[in-house]
């Protein structure tokens, strides 16, 4: 491990790309498959998860000092899940149609493993605006992979964008918006994305 | 300190995450409740689209909801009427509200909430299936014909049943429509498949009702019995199906159908309850019913078929019970004489036919009297015939008399090819057999060209003395034997017991009887049966067969056979001793029946009277032994 | 006949991976070996089926009576992690060929997003799986409690004798690991949209 100090810079896009939790990680893939039927859902959950996970890193980062290490994990949960039941309500509240269509997955938060994952390695060894900065980066990375999948899979499954129809009925492949459309959309793009950084670290080495 | 610590820690944040989550329960909680009030609301509002924020929607309590599926009822004062009705889907309960105009038509529909299965049951809540409903009237409503979903079908008929029963509600508390009672249909119906204002009179214990028929009645216009009404159940695909039947007692037509009761699978099976497909009964004729000529239910035949065998059962039946006859003429009286031929000094004819369970074949009984004195039976007979272009039908008629003879038989229609077959309308043909003892291996003339015609009248006479035999129709009383004669026949045996009547009556067998020994434990049977040999007189014999099937002695109780000539054939070398002493009886004893079948002794030359009928007999105790399992015998 | 359809939705029809996506991660994780995965089966149909029926007890006979349902994912969660922590001190103490057999298991049970999803669906959102029943029975909660976990083991265990059988062949680098894995879960739930025909 590089002992060298990352900018908050580095800590934020470390979870854009290089560590990408969709697509270089794979964690929270129950939400990945399940809230990407359309970009409208995906973005819903994006956006409870940036809520929650930046709001968890930073109290866990506040808390790390004052926590006895026998008990951090529970500890963890009941302030993730405490999260989690904010935003349900405030979802139901102000965005109630995102939270029909998220349903149950927006409670499915709480065990998200990005979530504790972030809070145990990293919130709990850094300080607050590093943290928030690395929640937020994990965050948005998360909601970018998870709205890329749910972008192919409107467009091709149901011809829509947003909800704005830009392909005709015939056209369309509506396994893809099946929950077994899921898997397929999402194994190819993993594939895809494999294929593009075996190739760049196969230019690395030569080079 | 260090557990102080954690119990400190655990504390204080489950203490501020609690104040959190209050803290924002607080404030969302309202918010929340409004926007579940307006959603609630919203399918109201969507429903019936007259309604307004300034509409009193609070649900009347007014009313009985039970057994119409409705869980709850907004009258909008001046607008309409919203229903909330429930039903049982395919996975699951399924919840919808559909709203009503003054004039009682649909002014929209919408699914609140449902579980099934997604593109199936599911699409009950795909906007697409709301619009058809909007300006629908409750009849057409009620009557399910608007689309359901394909695919569907539990699902589909469980919405059709709720929505018509919500359907029917609305139509008597708000239309004025009277809907009937289960009790009312059933008068109803009884009505309209006999005669209006008929009398109905259940005859179920006047008859001997096969399992299928459930109830019997008869419709009496205020002077005759004109009707009869079956009640008949059969097993359909799913479940038993049951449902009425009339026939005109006079014309034996057809005169209703309708389902009682089915749960076979909506769409297909259960499309016998379409009132469209009973009509087709009306006026169907005794014929057509028996050869189940009515238009089944395309895709079911797992239902059809059941159904046609049962319609062709009940025909059948009412045909043995009330026609037995074809043709409109006197048949009746042309039975009844030419039973009077048979019997020429009969008076007195009693139809006894319902005193039997019902037969295809057998289809009238009747006892004959001259005076007081019983003569004997005769039968009207409907068998199938023999030829090589269609399934054909003869009937007859045959006697039997008190002495187990056969005195006469008379063909009442001879369905068979006519030119070939005509020979067995000749009294000859009955001529054969008359005067034949039912319990003698008797002879029914064949005639060449038509052998299998004959054949076939062989087996249906064989089938009237089997139902005289199995009746106990003039069976005659138990003839016994000396304790002498039966326990020489079981070696071992002390003690024995008649048990024929407990078992079918064989003309060759007298009597049976149990034997015992010393400690009272049944070690066999002994047969007391007699046999055609070759004097005038029968050969009687005891025949003990043990409880594995093996015969033990057989006792030859009277001689007035020759064997003599028996051994002027050099090539028996068996006929040591004469009759009834003869070693050829050896080789029955200690032989197992199976094996006596499967291997029978054979007859002796110059005495093949004696052996064969001994043989015959023999034969036929053997038979009797194992298909009445004598003992357990298989 | 209403309890053999909950069942039966249950254990195919919603199929808790390939339906509802619950419990992904442990799905592809630990599904590349046969044994690990009934293993795990095991450990998931033991936990789902008995937190489920606790917190229904919790949900009927505390939440709802005290109008506190909002605090349901947190109670849940909290109640999972305690079961689960207990069965894994109960075995450790009791049954170490059991131990050794699950035990691995059972802390990534925890963060097995289909415990916390059977319990939230069979209590807050039951209308959504009973059909609008918001009131389902115990009996209704636990056949479909135990379908779900029965499904999860029987889709796990297939899963990793499928894996098992394609470790043995050439893949392309890129589709190695989770790209074949996500594709054979594909066709598996293709197969499995089957059974919705069966109505």
């Amino acid at each position: 491990m590089a002992k060298k100090q990352k900018s908050i810079r580095e800590i934020f896009t470390n979870g854009l790309f290089k560590q990408n939790p969709t697509f270089v990680q794979f964690l929270g893939m129950c939400p990945t498959l399940a809230v990407t039927k359309s970009v409208e859902s995906a973005l819903g959950m994006g956006a409870g998860v940036i809520f929650v996970l930046v709001m968890s890193n930073l109290a866990v980062s506040l808390v790390r000092n004052y926590v006895p290490r026998e008990v951090r994990i529970p500890i963890y949960i009941v302030i993730i899940a405490s999260l989690v039941t904010i935003l349900e309500m405030l979802m139901r509240a102000f965005a109630p149609d995102i939270a029909l269509l998220l349903g149950t997955f927006l409670s499915l938060i709480a065990v998200n493993c990005i979530i504790l994952g972030r809070a145990e390695a990293f919130a709990s060894k850094n300080g607050p605006i590093k943290s928030m900065a690395d929640g937020l980066g994990m965050a948005i990375g998360f909601t970018g992979g998870i709205t890329l999948i749910a972008t192919f899979r409107e467009i091709f499954g149901a011809g829509t964008f947003l909800g704005m129809q830009i392909i005709p009925d015939t056209y369309q492949i509506s396994i893809l918006i099946q929950s077994a459309g899921a898997f397929l959309v999402f194994g190819i793009l993993v594939s895809q994305i494999n294929k593009i950084r075996m190739n760049r670290a196969d230019r690395n080495e030569v080079a | 300190m260090k557990h102080l610590k954690i119990v400190l820690a655990l504390t204080l944040v489950v203490l501020v995450a609690s104040l959190a989550v209050f803290f924002v329960e607080g404030i969302t909680t309202p918010i929340i409740d409004d926007y579940n009030f307006e959603q609630a609301n919203a399918a109201k509002f969507t429903v019936l689209p007259t309604l307004t924020s300034s509409d009193d929607i609070t649900p009347t309590t007014n009313y009985d909801f039970t057994d119409t599926s409705i869980t709850e009822l907004i009258i909008v004062e001046g607008k309409g009427y919203i229903y909330t009705a429930q039903f049982q889907g395919y996975q699951s309960q399924i919840t919808y509200m559909v709203g009503l105009d003054l004039e009682g038509n649909i002014t929209g529909y919408k699914t609140l909430l449902q579980g099934d299965t997604p593109g199936l049951g599911a699409e009950i809540a795909n906007p697409d299936f709301y619009p058809q409903f909007v300006g629908m009237s409750t009849d057409t409503a009620a009557s399910g014909d608007f689309d359901g979903l394909s695919g569907a079908s539990v699902t589909t008929g469980g919405f059709k049943s709720s929505l018509a029963k919500v359907m029917g509600f609305h139509k008597v508390q708000f239309e004025g429509a009277v809907v009937e009672t289960e009790a009312q249909k059933l008068a109803r119906w009884k009505q309209e498949i006999t005669v209006s204002d008929a009398t109905f009179t259940d005859v179920s214990g006047d008859y001997t009702l096969p399992s299928f028929i459930t109830a019997m009645e008869f419709a009496n216009d205020g002077s005759t019995d004109v009707a009869v009404i079956y009640q008949v159940a059969f097993d359909g695909r799913n479940d038993l199906i049951e449902y009425w039947i009339s026939f005109d007692l006079v014309t034996n037509e057809v005169l209703g159908f309708r389902v009682l009761a089915q749960a076979e699978t909506p769409g297909y099976g259960a499309k016998i309850e379409e009132e469209a497909r009973w009509e087709q009964f009306v006026g169907l004729g005794l014929d057509d019913a028996l050869s189940s000529n009515f238009d089944g239910i395309a895709g079911a035949t797992e239902t059809t078929d059941p159904w046609k065998a049962s319609i062709e059962d009940i025909a059948s039946f009412h045909q043995a019970t009330f026609v037995g006859f074809e043709g409109g003429e006197s048949d009746a009286d042309k039975t009844l004489r030419l039973i009077g031929e048979i019997y020429p000094t009969a008076n007195t004819f009693t139809d006894v036919t319902r005193k039997y369970a019902a037969n295809h074949d057998v289809r009238r009984v009747f006892e004959v009297y001259n005076g007081s004195e019983f003569l004997g039976v005769a039968y009207f007979v409907e068998a199938v015939g023999a030829s090589y272009s269609e399934p054909t039908v003869n009937q007859f008629v045959i006697g039997i008399d008190m002495n187990r003879d056969f005195v006469g038989f008379r063909m009442f229609y001879l369905g068979d090819t006519s030119g070939i077959t005509d020979a067995y309308l000749d009294p000859a043909f009955g001529a054969s057999f008359t005067g034949q003892s039912i319990d003698s291996v008797y002879t029914v003339d064949s005639y060449a060209g038509a052998t299998f015609t004959g054949a076939a009248f062989k087996t249906a006479i064989d089938t009237v003395v089997a139902f005289h035999n199995d009746n106990g129709i003039g069976r005659p009383d138990l003839i016994d034997t000396t304790s002498g004669n039966i326990l020489a026949a079981f070696p071992g045996a002390t003690s024995y017991r008649s048990v024929y009547l407990d078992v079918p009556y064989s003309g060759v067998i007298y009597n049976l009887y149990e034997v015992l020994n010393g400690s009272s434990e049944v070690i066999g049977y002994v047969y007391y049966a007699h046999a055609d040999g070759n004097a005038s007189v029968d050969i009687q014999f005891t025949y003990g067969v043990n409880l594995a099937g093996v015969t033990q002695q057989i006792v030859i109780l009277n001689n007035t056979e020759t064997w003599a000539d028996a051994e002027e054939y050099g090539n028996y070398d068996g006929s040591v001793g004469i009759w009834p002493n003869t070693t050829w009886l050896n080789q029955f004893e200690g032989v197992s029946i199976p094996s006596l079948i499967a291997t029978p002794v054979d007859a002796v030359a110059g005495v093949t009277n004696t052996t064969f009928g001994m043989l015959d007999a023999i034969g036929v105790i053997a038979e009797y032994h194992i298909d009445n399992s004598i003992g357990g015998a298989e | 006949m209403e309890l053999i359809a909950i069942a039966f939705g249950a254990i195919f029809v919603n199929n808790v991976i390939l339906q509802q996506f619950y419990g992904l991660c442990p799905f592809l994780g630990v599904s590349t070996k046969k044994s690990s995965a009934l293993s795990m089966g095991m450990a998931v149909t033991f936990v789902i089926t008995f937190s489920t029926i606790i917190s229904y007890a919790i949900y009927t006979y505390i939440l709802k009576p005290n109008d506190i349902t909002y605090l349901s994912t947190i109670v849940f969660i909290l109640v999972i992690a305690s079961f689960v922590q207990l069965v894994e001190m109960f075995i450790k103490r009791f049954s170490s060929s059991l131990y050794s057999a699950l035990g691995v298991y059972l802390p990534l049970i925890t963060t097995n997003c289909a415990v916390l999803g059977v319990a939230i669906d069979t209590t807050v959102n039951s209308s959504k799986i009973f059909g609008g029943n918001e009131n389902p029975t115990l009996m209704m909660v636990t056949i479909y409690a135990l379908g779900i976990s029965l499904g999860y083991a029987l889709v796990i265990f297939l899963f990793s004798a499928i894996r098992e059988e394609m470790s043995a062949y050439p893949i392309k680098r890129n589709w190695q690991g989770i790209p074949i894995a996500l594709i054979t879960a594909f066709i598996m739930a293709m197969i499995f949209i089957g059974f919705g025909g069966i109505v």
